[in-house]
């Protein structure tokens, strides 16, 4: 679990009425769409505005500061890990183009990911294939409301092979909101000696995790979506410590590929074998030129203002919150609607998938589901996103609409929305 | 008025021996006749006229009906590029009374009738193995309406109670395709002219019958006002045709004039320097040069002509051309600088070589290799004679050399034959009018019959790029239906296999090399013997008041009669 600093009573117990209106947030609009984009806190634009006008004719020395080792430092500990494994980027794509090009693969290993994963994994999988002649298998998960944690891990055990060096998986899908049994998956990964990646894009701000426990060798996450740090923010996360009781495997070759202080001669420092830090894998990552101290700051107080309200608290409304919304999805538009998983707890993100027309033949309607989307921004302010993801045994591609929960969300707002949701929904079929 | 700027008005007048070989964009498969169509029928997607072959953008196609080329960026494209979503422009009219748009609906029309069993689609394997469920269909309406001479209401009424599962219309302006697999050349597939829209109308239709030529629509800047085929076409703009929802073509001349009779190069290249007419049809006669031209496209995918197709189920010579060995004996024989010094005394101003593979350079599947080495590529008939001995037929064949009865073509039937004639094999030359013989070909039961033995096409890739298929699905994969491309009937289970696993796979190195694989295969089974490859342009002569004729590479060289126009005569 994540160490929780600099602790604010305050915010710990306060209500979430007083949470909301931390947010740059218009009251007269539903945001229920964190996945794509989060919102803001005044103090995080303040942040923003505020170290930006510091450094604005600013003769300092940026070099050092733009390392952020006490950022990293104090963000890392959110997530149970180090400076040195930490890493701000800008965004999750970047820490994931960073994470594959620096692995060391070629024509005679091969990549398992999923068909659910975000365009930035799939194509930079690609680019690896197409480069290094790296083979890359794709699994589509199961999905809807009966799955099951042992399912997801099963379809990715069938489809591992003695070639396989990477298991790569989002942490939260994008598409129908499955929380992945991430550590199931490692131990798994473990077995078959096996690195994995999590595309963490939908994590860090909802989901209080503990990456050393989890057993990932690396992450990449967005600091924009549910973390509501600036645009043009990400965290890389790689492992550069071995603890065995987590993850025993040695730590993998990796090629620090964007770095201004990656050795002119020679190689870094050997990696460590134990968990005691013998290479700042962090700062060769961390190093690639001239860097937004504004927005790395506002990042930092992202992260701050978090552990002020409490991670944990956080996490428990966000997921009570998408429970909710499963179950007002349950209830309108009935249970078979539903992309997300129900029944099995352990897969619950705060991230709802479901069809919302009568007729089957509407989910494979990309211009329906547009449609609806499109109205209820402009007819009634609620804002949502459509996605579009395969679905096993189907020969179409699927269309679903999606809704967020996240702290700055209310039971009441969520209600209305699916309630206009459904409504539309009728008019439309 | 400076000949930089567009003139409106005149008639554009091409004059010599072609034909089309349908007026029906559904079957249509001749350059000549897509150089027509793309007159009054629009595709999806098209290719735009680009004067530099070396432009990437020349091979690239564009939008045409479709309002943007489908990506997995702007949601047209589904992550795992199975599901293509295209949206249509809108404006764009049939030239009816009263004018209406084309919708999605058109166009699922004009898939349908692809398939149709009395004069379909011939490279409808394109279509058939990319999207779900046509192949279904097609079978399934082979079946229903077995016979070639089908009234329009038996095809109608098969197409209008039978939908294509893979293809669905989401309302009038957005049309899905749903894929078997990824196809990253599908954007090249729609942009062929079998892929166009078909109009309510043509389901009163036989296809490409006689009066579907006196009926034929448009929704492109021309339309079909006289059309007698092997003789005459004259198109007039289409009234209804709007420039702001087509941006490719153009409108410039008043008409546009076909007169198709025999004549020789010589004869068509008085006629255009002497005025009376503007530029060529089908014959190749050439801008004058003095240096041999050099490659204009860089490599740009070659093109095979002349080859030469073996008719496998010829039941001639006691069915001697079914065994791979007879054909492999002959494949032998053949002169191909003897062919080339045809075409050169014909001053084809383009740059040729003899061919030894099916995939000709710079086609993807292209690996340079002879399984016929001959010196000098002069052909080896006693090697001929003996392999024939060998294969039990000691004392020759008798064959019917079936050729078109223009240009450089009987003299190069003549020159083939001679080949053969010192092997020890009889020939009869079989001439046939431009206007009749892919037509012709295009019918198995003409095959099957023994009409011929030994023909000499061309063929000339679909397009460019991405095209491992444009030779090798067409020309050799088994299909053995009217419209059919594989005009020898030729099947080997082996090559249709590796085809489907060429088209399975996305690994580019790996198509490649089943590409080859299928190239090796189909020249050791001597299915065709390649004689020249031609690079993919020829500086056609034009008439002194054409302006901007730009040669397209995918309509074999031949111009975009859509941009050009004609400057007032002195």
């Amino acid at each position: 679990m994540a160490l929780i600093t600099d602790f604010d009573s305050g915010l710990a117990t306060a209500s979430w009425d007083r949470v909301r209106d931390l947010f740059a947030l218009d009251p007269a609009a539903t945001h229920l769409n964190t996945g794509t984009i989060g919102a803001m806190p005044h103090e995080v634009v303040e942040t923003y505005d505020r170290v930006t006008r510091e450094w604005a004719g600013s003769l300092a020395n940026i070099y050092p500061p733009s390392l952020y080792p006490e950022h990293r430092a104090l963000i890392a500990r959110d997530f149970g890990v180090d400076q040195d494994e930490m890493v701000i980027c800008h965004n999750a794509t970047e820490g994931i183009s960073r994470i594959i090009a620096g692995l060391d693969l070629g024509p005679d290993d091969a990549v398992l990911t999923t068909t659910h994963e975000c365009f930035s994994v799939l194509s930079n999988f690609n680019l690896a294939h197409n480069r290094f002649g790296v083979s890359v298998d794709l699994v589509t998960p199961p999905s809807g409301p009966d799955v099951t944690a042992e399912q997801v891990v099963a379809a990715f055990e069938a489809a591992l092979t003695p070639r396989t060096k990477v298991m790569a998986f989002a942490a939260v899908t994008l598409y129908t909101g499955t929380r992945m049994p991430i550590r199931a998956l490692c131990d798994l990964a473990q077995r078959h000696g096996v690195i994995t990646i999590a595309d963490a894009a939908l994590m860090p701000g909802v989901l209080d995790v503990d990456l050393r426990r989890l057993g990932l060798d690396f992450m990449a996450g967005s600091g924009s979506k549910f973390q509501c740090g600036p645009l043009g923010t990400g965290l890389l996360y790689a492992r550069n410590k071995v603890f065995p009781e987590h993850n025993p495997l040695p730590l993998p070759r990796f090629w620090p590929v964007v770095s201004t202080w990656y050795p002119l001669l020679g190689d870094m420092p050997k990696r460590t074998t134990t968990s005691v830090e013998t290479c700042n894998l962090g700062d060769y990552l961390q190093s690639a030129g001239s860097a937004s101290i504004g927005r790395a700051a506002a990042l930092a107080k992202a992260c701050e203002l978090w552990n002020r309200i409490g991670r944990r608290r956080i996490e428990e409304r966000a997921l009570e919150l998408g429970w909710h919304a499963k179950r007002r999805v349950v209830e309108l538009f009935g249970e078979a609607a539903l992309y997300s998983p129900l029944h099995d707890a352990r897969l619950h993100a705060p991230v709802v998938a479901f069809k919302p027309f009568r007729d089957p033949e509407d989910a494979w309607n990309i211009n329906k589901i547009m449609a609806f989307v499109d109205r209820l921004e402009a007819e009634h302010r609620i804002w949502i996103r459509w996605v579009e993801f395969p679905v096993p045994g189907s020969p179409h591609a699927h269309y679903a609409a999606r809704v967020c929960t996240h702290l700055f969300n209310d039971h009441d707002e969520i209600d209305r929305a699916l309630k206009v949701m459904a409504r539309l929904a009728d008019e439309m079929s | 008025m400076s000949s930089s700027e567009p003139r409106r008005g005149g008639t554009l007048r091409l004059y010599g021996p072609g034909s089309m070989d349908h007026l029906d964009p559904a079957s249509a498969y001749y350059a000549l006749g897509h150089q027509v169509i793309r007159l009054f029928a629009r595709q999806l997607f098209t290719y735009p006229a680009v004067r530099d072959l070396r432009d990437w953008r020349a091979i690239a196609p564009v939008p045409d009906v479709a309002v943007e080329v489908p990506t997995t960026y702007n949601a047209g494209l589904s992550v795992n590029h199975l599901t293509y979503t295209v949206r249509l422009r809108r404006g764009v009219l049939w030239d009816t009374t009263p004018p209406r748009e084309v919708t999605a609906h058109d166009f699922v029309r004009g898939f349908k009738r692809m398939c149709n069993p009395v004069c379909g689609a011939g490279a409808i394997r394109y279509f058939t193995s990319t999207i779900r469920g046509l192949a279904e269909f097609a079978s399934a309406y082979a079946a229903a309406v077995p016979h070639a001479d089908a009234t329009a209401a038996e095809l109608a009424d098969f197409q209008n109670r039978n939908e294509i599962s893979g293809i669905r219309v989401l309302d009038p302006w957005t049309l899905v395709f749903e894929l078997i697999r990824p196809a990253s050349d599908f954007v090249h597939v729609l942009a062929m002219p079998f892929a166009s829209a078909a109009p309510v109308e043509y389901d009163a239709l036989v296809p490409d019958s006689d009066r579907f030529r006196r009926e034929v629509r448009s929704n492109g800047p021309y339309r079909v006002v006289d059309y007698d085929h092997g003789r005459f076409l004259r198109l007039l703009r289409n009234p209804v045709w709007d420039k702001g929802a087509d941006d490719v073509r153009n409108q410039h001349v008043d008409a546009v004039e076909v007169v198709m009779e025999r004549a020789d190069p010589v004869e068509v290249g008085r006629r255009i320097t002497s005025g009376a007419a503007d530029l060529s049809w089908a014959s190749p006669v050439t801008e004058p040069y003095d240096a041999n031209p050099t490659d204009p496209g860089n490599d740009l995918g070659y093109a095979l002509n002349p080859y030469l197709v073996f008719n496998t189920v010829s039941p001639n010579n006691g069915g001697a051309l079914a065994d791979p060995g007879v054909r492999r004996a002959l494949a032998w024989a053949f002169d191909k600088v003897a062919v080339l010094d045809i075409y050169d005394r014909l001053a084809a101003g383009t740059v040729m070589r003899p061919a030894r593979s099916a995939i000709p350079p710079g086609n993807f599947g292209y690996e340079p290799f002879d399984l016929y080495p001959t010196p000098g590529d002069r052909g080896d008939p006693d090697r001929c004679r003996a392999l024939l001995a060998e294969a039990g037929h000691p004392n020759g064949l008798t064959l019917t050399f079936l050729h078109r009865d223009v240009d450089a073509n009987p003299e190069v039937a003549k020159s083939c034959a001679a080949d053969l004639e010192r092997a020890g094999i009889t020939v009869d030359l079989l001439p046939m009018g431009h206007a009749d013989y892919y037509a012709h070909l295009q019918d198995p039961a003409n095959a099957e019959a023994g009409a011929w033995d030994l023909t000499s096409p061309s063929w000339t890739p679909d397009w460019f790029g991405d095209n491992g298929r444009a030779f090798l699905q067409p020309m050799f994969q088994t299909n053995r239906t009217r419209g059919t491309s594989n005009y020898g009937c030729y099947s080997n289970p082996e090559v249709d296999e590796l085809i489907e696993e060429a088209l399975a796979t996305v690994d580019e190195d790996r198509a490649h090399r089943i590409w080859h694989r299928v190239d090796e295969l189909v020249m050791r089974d001597a299915a065709i013997v390649p004689v020249l490859e031609h690079a993919p342009t020829i500086p056609h002569l034009k008439g002194a008041r054409v302006r901007n004729a730009i040669p397209m590479p995918t309509i074999d060289r031949w111009f975009d009669l859509s941009n050009l126009w004609l400057e007032q005569a002195p």
